[in-house]
């Protein structure tokens, strides 16, 4: 079990890296080239508007000032106002990153448990018939160019097949009419489908492989042995004593794959047109909207430091000698 | 008769290079409460013996002949669920400590009561909590202690806690492989206490294996030399300890640093171990032996001592000679 210490420690971690981040965020904005000046205000105003514009956006006072201001907002939840859609910019995140959670979540921890699973019976049964076509087609599996097999299933299974939508989250008709809660859910889980399984199958390969091969190492320490001499059963020893230590590594990898799904899921959400943070990062940062890519980066930093938190505190209860 | 009665027992290790005879044509009795310890360098076959006691040989080793039988049974034609009924319960093995014999991520107290849950499940909870009591108490570790996990013990409470573990379902046969090897010599020496008292308190019969014959003869009344596969002597404590006859024991008691010979130390000149893929009858220590007088391409006998003890030579003069210490 975690220590109370261990946790809170681990919290003033994470505290002080993200307000490092912010503070070193705040600076790379005012880095990048073009002052936000000829960014943020039109060259077509009235030089009266324009300082009217510049003093009300408080441009004009000193960088420090400037700084305090940003993380008093931060912490105030104001993130300013989007360029492009004119809307709050949390509103517009908060919306985006229910999509790309509900996505990435499921299918990560979808293809964690289902790789422990597989990775444990093709550990124990290393060298069998069962254990080869596993890892080969794991394998096979974790070489997947993304958007090549992404757009094989959108092909096969959507467009030729039908089976499912070829993009988006949702049929705007359905939620037009005032269709059932459930007919809605429904619709949602439909539009899941390919995203979910192409980035099932490739997350697949690679956990049962990283089951399989620290199963493997786990097989031959020497408490498997104990765990024969005390009688127990082939069962138990693999559930109990091996599974539970091999599945170790995978926690890890689970919570970093979770913490850059919210960025390098990008390329998945653009070839299903999946409206996710992941998209919109890509569009703000082209379409120079500062607001929106800040608080964007903002939020991936937030959830990198959170995902990293949850396995070191997972990690902790699960392992008792990390705490020391 | 005997707890445990081992017969022509040979035991092979498939190899790249052919069949490795790890174990040659062993054979040895134990009775109830009695303790036999076997000594010998590395790769000389005494793990492998303890390993087929238990039934937890590896993949690759094939029992190429012999019986084990232990109370009767014979233990070699067994399936691995009649092992799993066997394996914990009548037969307990106490492993060295030092390697991880504790499982890491579950605390001691959750690892020894699995050994009990696993042969009586229908073990009241109260009973459960007792006997736990009397093991901690039997093996001197702190009830408060329990619960912790093994990385918070010591080496010698990791030991001890090891033997606990054995001791859960008072087996008949107690297998300790190199139990005190990674210790430091104060706490081996309590280990050492701790198995014989455990071992005479509960009238358990004792395999005891071990590279220092030293430590053996501290804890067993007898005694086995291995060689390459092969006992080469066997004999009481003392006779073995106190005069030993083959010239392989001379060697290893020989090589034993002691306060009486630190200036006449005479480290044997040993040659590389014989192949054990090839399948001789010839005497395996002949290419090291300082006595070997035209022993090549000759098989050894047993050569009787005393009715207790015995040597396996080529040379009935070298053994029946015997020269004290040296």
């Amino acid at each position: 079990m975690a220590k109370p210490g261990y946790i809170l420690l681990k919290l003033v971690e994470v505290g002080i890296i993200f307000f490092v981040i912010l503070t070193a965020l705040f600076f790379l904005f005012r880095l990048s080239p073009g002052d936000p000046i000829s960014k943020m205000v039109d060259p077509m105003l009235t030089p009266e508007d324009m300082a009217h514009l510049i003093q009300q956006m408080g441009l004009d006072r000193p960088m420090w000032e400037q700084y305090l201001i940003y993380v008093k907002n931060f912490f105030t939840g104001s993130f300013g106002v989007s360029f492009h859609y004119g809307e709050p910019v949390a509103t517009i995140i908060a919306d985006k990153l229910k999509w790309t959670l509900l996505l990435f979540t499921t299918s990560t921890l979808l293809a964690a448990f289902a790789g422990v699973f597989l990775g444990k019976i093709a550990a124990w049964h290393k060298g069998s018939r069962l254990d080869n076509v596993m890892s080969i087609s794991a394998l096979v599996c974790y070489t997947l160019f993304i958007p090549w097999f992404a757009l094989l299933l959108l092909w096969i299974l959507g467009f030729k097949w039908g089976l499912f939508p070829l993009g988006g989250v949702l049929t705007p008709a359905l939620w037009i009419s005032n269709a059932s809660v459930v007919a809605r859910i429904l619709d949602v889980l439909h539009h899941l489908m390919l995203p979910l399984l192409t980035l099932f199958i490739i997350n697949l390969g690679s956990y049962l492989l990283l089951m399989r091969s620290s199963m493997l190492s786990v097989l031959r320490e020497d408490y498997i042995l104990t765990a024969r001499a005390k009688g127990l059963s082939e069962k138990k020893i693999r559930n109990k004593h091996a599974a539970r230590n091999a599945a170790l590594p995978v926690i890890t990898s689970v919570g970093l794959s979770l913490a850059f799904s919210i960025n390098g899921g990008a390329l998945t959400e653009q070839i299903f047109t999946w409206p996710g943070i992941g998209r919109e990062l890509i569009f703000a940062v082209s379409n120079n909207d500062y607001p929106l890519a800040q608080a964007c980066f903002l939020l991936i930093a937030l959830v990198v430091l959170c995902a990293n938190l949850i396995v070191d505190l997972l990690y902790a209860w699960l392992d008792p000698r990390i705490t020391y | 008769m005997s707890l445990l009665s081992v017969d022509h027992l040979s035991i092979g290790y498939q190899t790249k290079n052919g069949m490795l005879k790890a174990v040659d044509n062993i054979h040895f009795d134990l009775e109830k409460g009695q303790s036999l310890g076997f000594v010998g360098e590395s790769g000389c076959g005494k793990t492998t013996i303890g390993m087929a006691l238990m039934g937890l040989l590896p993949e690759n080793a094939v029992i190429l002949d012999g019986h084990i039988r232990f109370q009767g049974d014979d233990l070699i034609s067994l399936t691995e669920t009649q092992w799993q009924t066997v394996r914990g319960a009548k037969i307990a093995m106490i492993f060295q400590a030092a390697m991880n014999a504790l499982n890491p991520v579950m605390p001691v107290d959750e690892q020894i009561k699995e050994a009990i849950i696993t042969h009586q499940p229908d073990i009241s909870k109260t009973d459960l909590a007792d006997r736990m009591k009397e093991l901690f108490d039997l093996v001197d570790i702190p009830a408060r202690r329990m619960k912790d996990y093994p990385h918070e013990y010591s080496g010698g409470m990791k030991q001890r806690a090891i033997i606990a573990m054995a001791l859960a379902c008072d087996p008949a046969l107690i297998i300790a492989d190199e139990p005190t090897t990674a210790l430091d010599v104060i706490v081996q020496d309590q280990i050492l206490r701790e198995i014989k008292k455990v071992q005479e308190a509960t009238r358990t019969g004792l395999v005891f294996i071990s590279h220092d014959i030293a430590v053996v003869a501290s804890v067993c009344e007898r005694i086995c030399v291995m060689y390459a596969g092969q006992i080469v002597e066997t004999g009481t404590r003392k006779e073995v300890f106190k005069s030993p006859r083959h010239p392989y024991t001379r060697t290893l008691l020989n090589s034993y640093l002691s306060l009486d010979n630190l200036n006449d130390i005479r480290v044997p000149d040993m040659k590389e171990s014989p192949d054990q893929t090839v399948d001789t009858d010839e005497c395996r220590f002949a290419g090291s032996c300082a006595y070997a007088r035209g022993c090549a391409g000759r098989s050894p006998d047993w050569i009787d001592i005393s009715p207790t003890h015995k040597a396996f030579c080529c040379n009935p003069d070298v053994i029946r000679r015997g020269h004290g210490k040296s």
